[in-house]
């Protein structure tokens, strides 16, 4: 194909890089592949070529993203940690009812709690960076950011344990109602906004990105107390399957990336605005052109896992319902997100549309997009039903 | 995209414009909202319900008019596949305008271009050194190695030796894969949707039954497809025990009826359930036999787990009551210390009691019923808010004097409130809402004979007239033990006595002069099973690697060129680095100035 035989050499070689940061690359990579290869071990007995498919999946998307975002190597090690400590109580036989360490901080819904006040701290400090100037303030939001990250992935490790305990014929993986959605929409996109943050070497965007996180994570707690969701249940026939764990992934890191797109939208609309009348935004927004250039890897990652994601949950729904797809609501919303950001991206790459404005139209149009994901996520479930309305409330 | 430079086409004028529109980036931009927006419409309107339904939520007129949009099926209609029609025409005359240029790109690299296209390139670098030409060219090499570059010593037209390398020559690759897999993936999907039968449908040689009700044996053979259709879905739904070797498939407000290639017969049904009482499996075993009546496969069915066979696949997909033997114990409330009379039937049939003046039809039987606790009057503390009845027979009840109904929910299982037990009816009026409960205290041996015998006692009393009080309670309940045989503890009285009371209160407000209680069943499933042939399922799973392969290829792997050229002076060579990169110019531009450091360190 397009990579030859010299790339190969290149990457295997972690050429291009500072010898320091390549140290730690190959500790990284060594790390990972002795850690597949003890999944292997472990479990090959009960993996099919599928499992096996994963396994080399994530193992290359764990490669690629600790290679090139240092920072996640320290953050997967740390969310190893606190699940361990979570996941290793519950296996010597603490609960939350004789274990202060569990009930307060280790049981996966003391953890969301946790990680909201990380989230709610962590916008105000971008806020106040952005609108103040306070570097410190930027400087906290960022590091809450991180904890937000990784409190929420190590607690729904620790809640994927849990669901066992008490029960072990319950055991599934904690994604299968709304509460689960909502940590996993907040941790995901979290996780996202840093990594961009430390693309673009930018804070500005974090007053943006956060909030947005806020509102997702208030929608998480209130779910939570008023509909008990975050008691765990079992789950129903239909989502026992192996594709769930796969076809749900995708379609979160799918969400995540759009969600930050429009976000990036509404901060470019801003920006442009405050160039013309003036104002603080100028000085701590990166410049419209690189703005708009970031909104559009966000689209175009999101819309590469958005289009994988509905292709293994079509596959899947061939195993389940015994039609590939069968125009259930939350399918079509499927297509309609789809097609909405394929017209986007047409429109993005193409020279024919008039240059003029074309950043603020692309600005506008991710923005309102928010409208159509929210529905597709959220919106089918509350108002249309249908075949795949699991998250109801 | 690629702008086509020169005409390469020969056709009349009016053709090139129509070929121009068709495959314009505009087009499909507006096409591709278009679908979108049309798309919404059959996730707000339920879709292929029973037309009835359609007539009573919008009225006759409305109703007229959605049906000519055909809005009750949007998907499958004219004017829908019509947008997704001219979306993939569009989609295809574009491929087939841009895949020429583009892959006499791939194949031929521009390794030595004009002077102005080099001006032309984005990036471009100069440096000089006092080496010679051969040197240069060697330090080029290693630099460009260092980068992940494989460089190409190449001549230009004044014959001299210039280097060229690039990366992603096949960045193309990434459009063709993509538009090629949205086709693909539509050819796959008019396979799967059985065009032949479409057309048989329209033109009118085979039509959908509209009766639901009409026998096997009497749907006209017009409504019958052949086993060899090349592609089906439908469903039906079968008895434990029985073989079939049909099926249903709904179209418009109609049905046909497919055969199978096989026979299939339902050998066991099985339901499990979670501690809780949740469902955690619905488990069918069927056996397959050909037409011959010769067994060929036999195999359980579950769900997210279907059965294959030669290109058939059968899913789980449903599963219901069928006719199991309900036993219901009915007591007169006239004279509540008769035994109670022993009603079997099952769920749809239709009885009389009481001199015929009340009808009762069975509506509903489930084997568990899991309910919030708070429904039931319990704190909603353990097991998640969420309690299981049991088994639960539900009934209708019509008085036929005054035209009265009322729907009564009777429970198997003892309901246990603070360790006592209660046997619960539930009641109420068709058109109100809200179910009242009797709940009346159970004895040590179930059922409620204790409690009904008691009654028949006290009501004796009462006609002697003897006044209500705690001696006349008592002396009535141990008589009705000893009539019953039925014995309570001390604490048990107490309790079976305020109970009791709370019982006749309740019995004050029940409608009927009878009391039904629910006392044993036989089960008899049936499942329904959902039974597919897709032939194109390979054609799309095909189209659906190359659409997500082919967009990480168009998103990832930018083509990025590098040409160094030397000028030989006296003294100094000037050394000329110029490049372009397809996409992320940015970050090509910074590896550019790297590269271009490396090069001077070497030189």
């Amino acid at each position: 194909m397009s990579i030859e035989t010299s790339e190969i050499r290149h990457l295997l070689t972690f050429g291009g890089m500072r010898a320091e940061g390549r140290l730690a690359a190959q500790l990284w990579a060594a790390f990972l592949t002795i850690g597949a290869f003890l999944v292997w071990y472990l479990f090959r007995a009960d993996f099919w070529m599928w499992q096996f498919i994963v396994l080399g999946l994530w193992y290359a998307g764990l490669m690629w993203f600790g290679i090139r975002w240092p920072a996640f190597r320290i953050l997967f090690l740390v969310v190893i940690g606190i699940a361990a400590i979570g996941v290793g109580l519950y296996q010597s036989g603490y609960t939350a009812a004789n274990s202060a360490a569990l009930y307060y901080v280790f049981q996966s819904t003391s953890m969301f709690y946790w990680m909201s006040a990380a989230i709610l701290i962590s916008a105000i400090g971008y806020y106040r960076y952005l609108f103040s100037g306070h570097q410190s303030a930027g400087d906290w939001g960022h590091r809450f950011a991180w904890v937000t990250v990784a409190l929420g992935f190590a607690g729904l490790a620790i809640r994927w344990q849990e669901t066992y305990i008490g029960h072990p014929s319950w055991g599934h993986i904690p994604v299968t109602n709304m509460y689960d959605a909502m940590v996993l929409l907040c941790t995901t996109t979290a996780l996202f906004y840093l990594y961009y943050e430390g693309q673009g070497k930018n804070r500005g965007l974090g007053a943006f990105a956060m909030p947005m996180i806020l509102v997702a994570d208030i929608f998480l707690v209130w779910v939570g107390v008023a509909y008990h969701q975050n008691q765990i249940q079992p789950v129903i026939p239909a989502l026992q399957s192996f594709w769930i764990k796969l076809h749900v992934p995708c379609e979160f890191i799918a969400y995540a990336n759009f969600y930050l797109a429009a976000m990036v939208g509404v901060a470019y609309l801003l920006k442009e605005k405050a160039e013309r009348t003036g104002g603080a935004l100028v000085s701590r927004l990166p410049d419209l052109n690189k703005l708009e250039r970031i909104m559009g890897s966000m689209v175009m990652f999101g819309f590469l896992f958005f289009t994988a994601g509905t292709i293994l949950g079509a596959v899947w729904a061939a195993k389940a319902w015994g039609g590939f797809w069968s125009w259930d609501p939350k399918e079509t919303w499927a297509l309609i997100v789809w097609l909405n950001y394929a017209a986007y991206l047409h429109m993005r790459s193409n020279k024919s549309f008039g240059q003029h404005n074309k950043g603020r139209k692309l600005a506008w149009w991710a923005t309102i997009s928010l409208i159509t994901v929210t529905f597709c996520f959220i919106g089918v479930d509350l108002f249309l039903g249908g075949l795949h309305s699991y998250a109801k409330l | 995209m690629l702008e086509a430079h020169a005409p390469v086409y020969t056709e009349p004028l009016s053709i090139r414009i129509v070929v121009r529109v068709l495959g314009s980036m505009r087009l499909a931009v507006h096409l591709l909202l278009f679908v979108a927006i049309a798309s919404i419409i059959g996730t707000v309107l339920p879709q292929q319900e029973v037309y009835t339904d359609y007539s009573h939520q919008f009225g006759p007129f409305w109703f007229t008019v959605f049906g000519h949009l055909d809005l009750y099926d949007v998907y499958r209609c004219g004017w829908y596949m019509g947008i997704v029609a001219f979306l993939i025409i569009s989609t295809t005359v574009c491929v087939l305008r841009n895949a020429p240029p583009m892959v006499r790109e791939m194949r031929h690299v521009p390794s030595s271009p004009s002077a102005h296209f080099l001006q032309k390139r984005p990036e471009h670098f100069t440096s000089t050194s006092a080496k010679a030409h051969g040197e240069i060219l060697q330090s080029a090499v290693a630099a460009l190695r260092d980068f992940g570059y494989q460089a190409r010593p190449v001549q230009d037209n004044a014959g001299k030796t210039q280097l060229f390398a690039q990366k992603g020559r096949f960045y193309r690759i990434g459009y063709l894969l993509t538009h090629v897999g949205i086709i693909l993936f539509c050819v796959g999907a008019i396979y799967n949707a059985n065009l032949p039968l479409k057309w048989a449908e329209w033109t009118g040689t085979v039509h959908p039954e509209k009766n639901f009700d009409l026998p096997l044996s009497k749907i006209p053979q017009s409504s019958w497809l052949s086993s060899s259709s090349s592609a089906f879905r439908g469903i039906i739904t079968i008895p434990v025990g029985q073989t079939v070797n049909a099926m249903f498939e709904l179209v418009g407000d109609g049905f046909l009826v497919q055969h199978l290639p096989f026979m299939l017969r339902l050998d066991a049904f099985k339901v499990t359930h979670y501690s809780n009482g949740l469902a955690k499996d619905f488990v069918s075993t069927v056996s397959l036999y050909h037409h011959d009546g010769k067994l060929f496969k036999t195999g359980i069915v579950r769900v997210n787990h279907p059965m294959s066979v030669s290109g058939v696949q059968i899913y789980q997909s449903s599963y219901s009551d069928s006719a199991s033997r309900l036993q219901l114990h009915n007591y007169l409330l006239s004279d509540p210390g008769l035994p109670p009379a022993t009603i079997n039937a099952a769920v749809g049939e239709h009885l009389k009691t009481f001199g015929s003046q009340y009808a009762i039809s069975l509506r509903d039987f489930k084997t568990q019923n899991v309910i919030p606790r708070k429904a039931v009057g319990l704190s909603s503390g353990a097991h998640h808010g969420m309690i299981n009845m049991g088994p639960t027979v539900s009934y209708l009840v019509n008085n036929d004097r005054d035209h009265t109904q009322i729907l009564i929910k009777s429970y198997m299982k003892p309901f246990s409130r603070h360790d006592e037990d209660y046997r619960l009816i539930g009641f109420r009026e068709m058109g109100s809402t809200t179910y009242h409960y009797l709940t009346i205290p159970q004895g040590p041996q179930h059922g409620i004979r204790l409690f009904m015998t008691y009654l028949d006692d006290l009501e004796q009393a009462a006609r002697h007239g003897e006044n209500a009080s705690k001696a006349v309670f008592l002396h009535n309940l141990d008589k009705a033990q000893a009539q019953t045989r039925v014995f309570l503890n001390v604490h048990d009285r107490d309790w079976f006595l305020q109970s009791s009371l709370k019982a006749m209160q309740e019995l004050r407000a029940y409608p009927l002069p009878f009391l039904t209680v629910f006392h044993h069943y036989d089960l008899h499933w049936s499942a329904g099973l959902e039974i597919t042939r897709y032939p194109g399922m390979k054609i799309i799973y095909i189209a659906c690697f190359a659409l997500v392969f082919g967009i990480f290829i168009l998103f990832y792997v930018p083509r990025r060129r590098i040409w160094i050229q030397i000028d030989e002076d006296k003294e100094k060579s000037r050394i000329n680095l110029f490049a372009d990169s397809s996409r992320n110019e940015e970050d090509f531009h910074r590896d550019m100035e790297d590269l271009n450091a490396q090069l001077q360190e070497k030189l």
